[in-house]
């Protein structure tokens, strides 16, 4: 009998020892967020480890939205990616950085993001964790040492609580800032409730000219074929209007800006910029990598009849534009109505809710 | 000696079951695809290279492909189908996919696979397909969107036209140029196998029609091309050919 008390000792001992450091802690509790992929879009791939989280998805959306991040607290990642814009900055071509240096390139529209597997426009990063640290020491942008960043969050009470709560401790790294951006940004949806998706699903008809604006937009430009197309659903297609490639448009025959070839070192990469989605695409002017036209008209205008053909690298995809039809120079050959139609279409593919939805707006203001 | 009995039965057992020549009795296939030009089986340089290619010089930049209906022929020739296997392919890096370990473990005479999609799949709704399977249209990129169905394959690359690098680009799609691969060699599959195919892409312009981007045209979306997509499909289907079978290194 002894023996056994002993033994109960024994094990109760042992225990309280290997609970250790947990004893008597809470465990680490977060609620789950799922993303409601809009109808008729192709299932995402989420990072398997940076889980979607209510508290993940609040912390990103302050350190989002907070200028404490730049080196004099003038700008936050939301100054040039604002909501009302499409989260792009405010019509500007370059963004200007916090000691007044002028981009290069303009402001990318930040939406559906969980489907992209690179970023930026030259894809140099590849994951939104690592995207999202950038900007805050490039010196054309925040100029800010990411590290200082630390140190200036974790004085403050409020992402001490944040950090908690999404973390379980109040520890604040760069790695910890990036995940929970990731998870901020993933959720930043555009779709299934413009005017084009209410149309998908029945509810809305597109006029006259928006239907023929969607007729040209998935019709193939082809001297051959009895009716016009623009040729925009290569690389604008299916739901995502993007097929989120690398490629090179035509813009210019002398390249002044690399793209994927300044990151790749890659000869055939030069001139290759990241395919925009057209979602929201009213939102987003300036147009191109380098905000170079102002309005729809204008590049629309562009892939009519401007398409450089002696571009480095041009896409094979860009062979409808380069085209000589018939009786006629060489392009699309729209008329003027038929590119009126183009724009309007695209103007159907706006869903106001990225500019009302309350998660996705500034918490500070 | 009965003492003895026992023991030998369970030994006799044991050797039996840890016996290391042991064949599986179902296996799975791994199958690669390399892209190779010429009789030389010369390996395809994307993107740089430039291929002679009758009167034409040619780059080539894109290779895809969505495969499906795959199957062994067996000794007697007869299909033994692998259903609800789907495959896209992006050459070069994309390059092998695997079917799963559901084949019986045998000899076979033949691997054969479709480059398309049956009616159903081609126009059924493509937002089911999971986050990384072969037909979410973010995978492939090869989905035509509200207009219906997959381009099955998509052959792009560069020409030369007067002097100057043009593109050229063939998309094959519709169901009518849906193209079914035989692949007819011996397959010893009594173990798990990686099967390596050689794409022939000399014979992409020449298997079945001689074709050049220059005579016959340097685009095709499959639709008011004179049948060029068509030709271009009976020449894709004859340009696979078997380059080897070895066993899977673990």
């Amino acid at each position: 009998m002894t023996n056994t008390r002993w033994l109960v000792f024994g094990l109760l001992a042992l225990l309280v020892v290997s609970c250790g450091d947990n004893w008597g802690k809470k465990p680490h509790v977060t609620t789950p967020y799922v993303l409601q992929v809009p109808a008729g879009f192709p299932q995402p791939v989420l990072p398997e480890d940076n889980l979607l989280t209510v508290e993940g998805i609040l912390l990103g959306r302050q350190l989002f939205f907070d200028p404490i991040l730049s080196l004099d607290s003038s700008q936050s990642c939301g100054s040039c990616h604002n909501a009302e814009f499409g989260f792009t900055d405010h019509g500007l071509a370059y963004s200007v950085g916090v000691d007044g240096s002028v981009g290069d390139r303009n402001s990318m529209p930040l939406h559906n993001l969980a489907w992209h597997q690179t970023f930026f426009w030259d894809g140099r990063a590849p994951s939104l964790r690592e995207q999202s640290l950038e900007p805050i020491s490039n010196p054309i942008e925040m100029k800010e040492d990411v590290l200082h960043v630390v140190e200036k969050l974790q004085r403050q009470p409020r992402y001490q609580d944040a950090f908690t709560a999404a973390f379980g401790d109040e520890e604040v790294t760069p790695e910890r800032m990036g995940l929970a951006m990731e998870q901020f940004m993933l959720i930043i949806l555009s779709g299934g409730d413009s005017k084009f998706d209410r149309f998908i699903e029945g509810t809305a008809n597109l006029t006259p000219e928006e239907a023929l604006g969607l007729q040209l937009f998935n019709g193939e430009s082809n001297p051959n074929s009895p009716t016009p197309g623009a040729d925009c659903f290569h690389c604008h297609g299916g739901a995502l209007f993007t097929n989120h490639k690398f490629m090179n448009n035509g813009l210019d025959s002398v390249l002044t800006d690399l793209g994927l070839g300044g990151v790749t070192g890659l000869a055939p990469d030069d001139g290759k910029f990241k395919v925009p989605s057209l979602r929201n695409i009213a939102y987003t002017a300036p147009y191109m990598h380098d905000g170079r036209f102002q309005t729809l008209e204008q590049v629309i205008e562009f892939y009519n009849s401007g398409v450089e053909p002696n571009s480095p690298n041009l896409d094979p995809s860009m062979i409808g534009f380069i085209q000589t039809h018939s009786g006629s120079t060489r392009g699309l050959n729209l008329t003027l109505s038929q590119r009126q139609a183009l724009v309007a279409f695209l103007n159907t593919l706006t869903d106001t809710r990225i500019e009302t939805d309350t998660l996705y707006q500034n918490p500070f203001k | 000696m009965k003492k003895f009995a026992l023991p030998l039965l369970v030994a006799g057992i044991l050797l039996t079951s840890c016996d290391p020549e042991k064949k599986p009795e179902i296996v799975n296939l791994e199958v690669v695809v390399q892209p190779v030009f010429g009789a030389g089986n010369a390996p395809v340089s994307y993107n740089d290279a430039s291929y002679a290619m009758g009167t034409d010089t040619v780059k080539f930049t894109r290779n895809d492909f969505v495969l499906s209906e795959f199957a062994l022929l067996d000794e007697q020739g007869a299909r033994v189908d692998i259903r609800n296997e789907y495959a896209y392919l992006s050459l070069p890096n994309r390059n092998s996919f695997t079917l799963p370990t559901t084949i019986a473990a045998g000899q076979y005479a033949g691997f054969a696979f479709a480059i398309g999609l049956d009616s159903t799949t081609n126009h059924g709704d493509p937002s089911i397909w999971g986050g990384s399977h072969p037909l979410n249209p973010a995978v492939n990129n090869l989905h035509w969107g509200w207009t219906g169905g997959y381009i099955f394959a998509a052959m792009e690359g560069y020409y030369q036209k007067d002097g100057a690098q043009t593109p050229w680009l063939y998309h094959i799609a519709l169901l009518e140029n849906r193209m079914e691969v035989v692949v007819e060699t011996p397959l010893d599959l009594t173990d798990f196998k990686t099967l390596t195919l050689h794409l022939d892409l000399e014979k992409f312009f020449k298997a079945v029609h001689a074709l050049s981007p220059n005579e016959d045209g340097d685009f095709s979306h499959s639709t008011f091309d004179n049948g060029l997509a068509h030709k271009l499909s009976e020449n894709l289907s004859q340009s696979f050919q078997f380059a080897s079978l070895e066993n899977q290194t673990p």
